[in-house]
């Protein structure tokens, strides 16, 4: 019973301090939202971090995505041919990648690779008092550092998806075409055919949110980053959990909103 | 006629010298349960080396923190450049920040920039001084050349050594010529020679720029080289408060510790 009670008060603290996180990092968005309208506006930091973190990001996704698109067709091949549908799967695999597997697929390595950078550049700067140094200079780490990084990822992360989708389904036609006797023209044709405007609004609109969720979480965990070098190992790895869990929250919520108006 | 013209700038002079710049009272800083700063007063007149002592976890830090608005103290009264900084606003905060130069310990250089552009990025930012880009080139070949590194523009700071990155961060301070520079343990981790070369060039800043200092340091040989004033913490007050001749040289036990260790 005393275990029990433990264990209870175990959890409990555990889920209160993860949702007064939660809620610290409302409070961070919302003084973001505040900084965004407020000058100075860092443009050509923006676009630095665009680069940074969108484009040196392409390769690292680009392969995820070409072999997710080539196993995810190697996998369903089988069952499909079984049921003689192997002919739907242009068309299968291009609404699950659109839909649900792009999106998802980027998010989740976006977080991991750009998400740890973030959180361990911003916590080595609050650690090393490089932060300190900006506010008492008169200028505003909130814009230079902040604003622009998750801008950044909001823009970044929609962009690369498109660019995710293409290379998925190209893994998929590879490893289609080592199957059937397929062209190109046939297979694009295929899938493109069950793949409405409706479907590419919704998952551009999702990966901006995903986007916004990584650069927030993790510029917020860099940002309040204490405790010397353990503190940034700590922001880092945080940065890429808490992202990661916010991005399946957010993927539930706009599914729940899709299947009620769509 | 001349003479007394003469004794009226002298007046003047005196004056303008005796005039405060920081006016602190009763000060008060807790951490938690711990109070680190109890009741601390003390003034800053123009052109006055303040050095402050005191044993590790005193409120050294704390208290020049406070002065710059990084940290808020909980009680007393305190005016910096004449903002009362108990209630003072943010816009008036930031303007005062322009005004106060802080050194950091470990210099807190920006080191995902060159030395270049640590040295512009505030200058660039400055809404009260708006300066051409020629004149932001002349003035930091002015200060590197003060700092006696004019050859490091392109250098990042990963490539400078401690003397050199104190001197950086010194020079990225006074490139906003500051009225009130503050000094957190300029020395602390440099040989002698630079350690010397260090508090030598504050002094020659001082003169050039008419600049009133506060200087945190445990390093004796700094204290004597700059300080007009001395003032010891213990025990979250002030110990003593006084002329630099007479602070180093009393016969108090408790004193004389903090010069000769005994």
């Amino acid at each position: 019973m005393e275990k029990e009670t433990k264990l209870q008060r175990l959890i409990l603290n555990q889920l209160r301090d993860f949702f007064e996180k939660i809620g610290k990092i409302v409070n961070f968005s919302l003084r973001f939202l505040r900084m965004f309208f407020s000058p100075p506006f860092e443009g050509r930091e923006l676009f630095k971090q665009i680069y940074l973190l969108g484009y040196k990001s392409l390769l690292l996704i680009g392969i995820t995505s070409f072999i997710v698109g080539m196993v995810f067709t190697m996998q369903s091949y089988p069952t499909m041919a079984s049921l003689g549908t192997e002919s739907w799967i242009p068309t299968m695999i291009s609404i699950s990648v659109v839909r649900e597997i792009g999106p998802l697929i980027t998010a989740l390595i976006f977080a991991g690779k750009v998400g740890s950078g973030i959180g361990a550049e911003l916590g080595s700067m609050k650690v090393t008092e490089q932060i300190d140094a900006m506010t008492v200079s008169g200028t505003k780490p909130m814009n230079f550092l902040i604003v622009t990084r998750v801008s950044a990822t909001t823009i970044a992360v929609p962009l690369l998806v498109l660019y995710a989708d293409a290379l998925a389904m190209g893994g998929s036609f590879f490893a289609f075409q080592s199957k059937e006797d397929v062209t190109l023209n046939f297979f694009f044709n295929q899938a493109m055919s069950a793949i409405t405007f409706t479907d590419f609004i919704p998952s551009l609109i999702k990966s901006a949110f995903f986007g916004f969720a990584i650069g927030m979480v993790s510029c917020y965990q860099g940002f309040y980053a204490e405790n010397g070098t353990q503190g940034v190992g700590y922001a880092a790895n945080t940065s890429v959990v808490i992202s990661s869990f916010i991005i399946f929250i957010i993927d539930l919520v706009v599914v729940q909103i899709q299947s009620f108006y769509l | 006629m001349d003479e007394m013209i003469e004794q009226s700038a002298q007046g003047t002079e005196e004056k303008r010298n005796d005039e405060k710049v920081v006016k602190a009272r009763h000060l008060k800083k807790s951490f938690g349960e711990k109070a680190v700063i109890k009741d601390v007063s003390f003034d800053l007149s123009q052109k006055e080396n303040l050095a402050i002592m005191g044993k590790s976890g005193t409120g050294k830090s704390v208290l020049i923190k406070c002065l710059v608005g990084l940290l808020a103290p909980d009680g007393g009264e305190l005016e910096v450049l004449g903002y009362d900084l108990m209630n003072i606003a943010k816009e008036e905060m930031e303007k005062l920040r322009w005004d106060v130069g802080y050194l950091f310990q470990g210099g807190a250089l920006y080191d995902s920039m060159t030395v270049e552009r640590n040295l512009k990025f505030s200058l660039r930012r400055n809404p009260e001084k708006k300066h051409s880009e020629a004149e932001i080139n002349d003035l930091v070949d002015e200060v590197l050349e003060n700092v006696g590194l004019i050859n490091t523009k392109r250098k990042m700071p990963a490539e400078l050594s401690g003397g050199m990155k104190k001197r950086i961060a010194l020079a990225r301070t006074l490139i906003m010529k500051p009225k009130i520079m503050l000094y957190d343990e300029p020395t602390t981790g440099l040989d002698i020679i630079t350690s010397n070369e260090i508090s030598e060039l504050m002094l020659e800043m001082r003169e050039k720029y008419e600049i009133s200092s506060i200087i945190i340091t445990h390093d004796i040989a700094c204290v004597e080289k700059t300080a007009d004033r001395i003032m010891i913490l213990d025990d979250g007050g002030v110990l003593i408060d006084g002329d630099a001749g007479e602070v180093s040289t009393n016969d108090d036990k408790k004193i004389r510790a903090y010069f000769k260790g005994e």
